[in-house]
């Protein structure tokens, strides 16, 4: 399963740049997890989510959303904040406590990370194509 | 299809063809250099990270005391330890961009034990997705590892180092080096490398327009040498290979297609052309690549016959493959079957000749003699016929050109004898040209070279004016010949107009004789002519009957007041029935005609009694009198 994401990672870094590969990394894991609600993508990357938009429902408005994917925590109001958080730095996973995953660029390599106890909090189920990644806590 | 190459002309474009090449190899060969380059510094580095990392190895087992990866994460699980010994390998050097330690964890994934890089740190234990094969491989050969990063922006190289105790691997020391010392190089090199692109460039922009040229040249060559009708050489072709034939190894030949005016004028220029294409097209197929065809004029072509190691017949094998070819293609157009034929001159030894000019004067000469003798014939030797023995002595225009501006253009006059009155009634005058040495030069020599040619129409009028002057005050008549384009020349005519208009005595004394066996290609305009002399009182002869292709509507045609009956038939009177037979039946035709009968070539007493008694009108020949300068009065017999 992993060998899959892995094969993807590196056809995209081979034909797309890297905002493009993000974005579909990104709805690689959207599409792989499921939540009891529907899903719904916010980010306040905006280049990011367009990108984004091409293969996962999205929205502009992070009310509206079911996942918010967290690029910089400072720009987003609380109740953004409330809701499912994915976030785009390691660090971030530490400084967001509800944060239940993350994708980083680590030493140029793409990093995948979800945190297992996060993910039953927020009654969040992550396919076996993402199992690979799961992490029982934050190092 | 350029037979004969000059070398020199390719010599160019080789020499920077091969200099391209050349800077190609260097160009190349710098490339390469680059890559050995980088190929040197990276195993010096790596060189120097292995010698570091043994080092490293060295230190965590004597000095840590490490013995399996539980103590080497125990040791790093400590933040002094880890930043004492990222200090300790952040000294390397300035091409590392991340330096650190990894570590398998119980489900194979791979962990950050120590991280001495100087961004993008990692935290202890922090998970590392690795794609590389070789992080697995390095557990299985425990050797160290170099991967080349084509896809992970800025990094040049990883390279792995197995840390290991008693050959159990407790970690992997990760070196990743940036593109920073590649560029340093490529910046060093890129100057060099742009002066080789250029010179590189330039010279093959050069040889491609020398290519160009060369092209170009060829094809205006091709367009200059080839003749645009029959696609075959032409004139100027010959001129340039001139200088690069060697005899030797060739036979020339002399080609005429037969009565090729006839066809212009009967069928038109446009079949006229039809025939020559077609003709083209099958000389195409009957020579071999190593024969050379010129289109030498009009209907004349000039084959130059590759004969090296090989047998003269075969030379003879080409020319009768043209000669049948020729003759068994059936030219149709417009619905019309044309028949052609050609004749063909072949000198076998040019070489002989020492010139090419004159080597086709001899393959002319010959096709001289195989459209004398008949045509849609080849001939090999001169002495073909009678006549031909004398060809090799023959005389050109120059000669001619030369005698004019000299003087030395003389008039004979050949008595034409009257037998039932045994007097002479009139002359022949003949055209001779007396040599620098004296010696006198028969028309033979010198007028079937000229046909056609200004100077024959210089000749023709010279002697009109010498005749005119010399009979202006004498009592007899006298015989100019003229041939068929003499008389359809106007300046000629305009002479004789102009010399005997006013002077209807001196016309009515003058006969101008045409020549029977002379091509008349367009009947209408000769009679008009004809009549025109007529009207001005002269006569007209139509001389050597028997000998060409006219039949006798085309002499009724003519209206001519005097037949001369052809030497060939009359010299042999005496002793061929036939010839006889012939004779007496064109003495009947000519009094039915009303025509009066000359029978010239009268040699013999024998041949003369015969002439009497077939009551021919008028005799000529050497029994009766030789042709002189001076006007004879009297036959020799009569003497």
């Amino acid at each position: 399963m992993r060998t899959l994401l892995l094969l993807l990672i590196f056809s995209l870094s081979l034909f797309g740049n890297s905002l493009e590969l993000e974005a579909k990394i990104l709805s690689f894991i959207v599409d792989n997890i499921s939540t009891n609600q529907e899903k719904i993508v916010f980010s306040d990357d905006t280049q990011l989510l367009k990108q984004i938009a091409l293969n996962t429902k999205v929205t502009t408005n992070c009310q509206d959303a079911s996942i918010v994917i967290v690029k910089d925590k400072l720009s987003l109001s609380k109740e953004c904040l409330s809701k499912k958080l994915f976030v785009l730095d390691y660090d971030c996973l530490e400084k967001l406590p509800t944060s239940f995953g993350a994708f980083f660029f680590k030493k140029g390599r793409a990093n995948i990370v979800f945190i297992e106890p996060r993910l039953e909090q927020e009654n969040i189920h992550i396919s076996k194509k993402l199992q690979p990644y799961l992490e029982d806590r934050i190092w | 299809m350029v037979k004969v190459i000059q070398p020199k002309h390719f010599l160019v474009p080789i020499a920077l063809f091969l200099l391209a090449l050349f800077f190609v190899y260097v160009y190349y060969s710098a490339i390469k250099s680059k890559e050995n380059i980088y190929s040197i510094i990276e195993n010096d580095m790596i060189a120097e990270y292995h010698e570091l990392f043994d080092n490293f190895n060295n230190y965590l087992i004597n000095k840590q005391n490490i013995h399996n990866k539980s103590d080497l994460f125990l040791l790093f699980k400590d933040k002094q330890n880890r930043d004492a010994t990222e200090e300790l390998l952040s000294l390397s050097s300035k091409n590392v961009k991340y330096l650190y330690i990894l570590q398998k964890d119980t489900k194979g994934r791979f962990r950050f034990l120590l991280d001495a890089s100087k961004t993008d740190k990692a935290r202890f234990y922090q998970k590392f997705d690795v794609e590389d094969k070789a992080y697995e491989e390095i557990y299985k050969t425990k050797k160290p590892h170099v991967i080349h990063q084509a896809h992970i922006n800025s990094l040049y190289l990883t390279y792995l180092y197995p840390l290991a105790v008693d050959g159990k691997i407790i970690g992997i020391a990760n070196i990743d080096i940036d593109t920073s010392f590649k560029k340093e190089i490529a910046k060093l090199i890129t100057p060099y490398e742009l002066l080789f692109q250029a010179i590189v460039v330039f010279i093959v922009l050069i040889v491609v327009l020398i290519i160009f040229q060369f092209f170009y040249y060829y094809k205006s060559r091709h367009k200059l040498f080839s003749d645009p009708l029959t696609k075959l050489f032409n004139r100027h072709y010959l001129k340039e290979i001139v200088e690069y034939l060697n005899l030797n190894n060739y036979a020339i030949a002399m080609l005429d297609l037969d009565k090729f005016k006839i066809i212009n004028d009967v069928y038109g220029h446009d079949a006229g052309d039809y025939v020559l294409k077609e003709s083209a097209k099958i000389f195409k197929n009957s020579i071999r690549d190593s024969d050379i065809m010129i289109r030498y004029g009009g209907e004349e072509f000039l084959l130059l016959i590759y004969t090296r190691h090989k047998k003269a017949n075969n030379a003879i094998d080409v020319c009768e493959r043209i000669r049948t070819n020729i003759e068994d293609f059936e030219f149709v157009y417009d619905e019309q079957t044309i028949d052609v034929t050609i004749s063909i001159g072949l000198n076998l030894s040019p070489v002989e000749s020492k010139t090419i000019d004159n080597a086709i004067k001899v393959a002319d000469q010959k096709l001289y003699i195989a459209k004398q003798n008949g045509r849609n014939m080849i001939v090999t030797t001169l002495s073909h016929t009678s006549k031909s023995k004398l060809i090799p002595e023959k005389k050109g225009v120059d000669f001619v050109k030369s005698a004019i501006f000299d003087n030395r253009v003389l008039c004979f006059y050949q008595p034409i004898y009257d037998p039932k009155n045994s007097q002479i009634v009139k002359y022949e005058a003949l055209v001779r040209i007396k040599e620098k040495d004296g010696k006198i030069v028969a028309p033979f020599f010198f007028m079937p070279n000229i046909a056609h040619t200004n100077i024959q129409y210089k000749i023709t009028k010279l002697i009109i004016s010498m005749v005119l002057d010399k009979f202006e005050n004498e009592k007899l008549g006298v015989s100019i010949n003229l041939n068929y384009s003499d008389f359809i020349n106007k300046d000629i005519l305009n002479l004789i107009e102009e010399r005997l208009t006013q002077n209807k005595e001196l016309a009515s004394r003058i006969t101008f004789e045409i020549l029977e066996s002379d091509e008349i290609e367009n009947i209408e305009l000769l009679q008009t002519k004809v009549q025109k002399l007529h009207a001005l009182g002269c006569k007209i002869s139509i001389d050597d009957f028997g000998s060409g292709y006219s039949n006798f509507k085309t002499v009724l045609d003519i209206e001519a007041d005097y037949l001369k009956i052809d030497g060939s038939l009359v010299k042999n009177i005496a002793n061929s029935t036939k010839d006889y037979k012939v004779v007496k039946n064109i003495i009947n035709f000519a009094k039915d005609a009303n025509m009066t009968t000359i029978a010239e070539f009268v040699h013999s007493k024998e041949v003369y009694d015969k002439l009497v008694e077939l009551d021919v009108d008028y005799m000529q020949g050497f029994f009766i009198a030789e042709p002189k300068p001076d006007l004879q009065t009297k036959a020799l017999f009569d003497e």
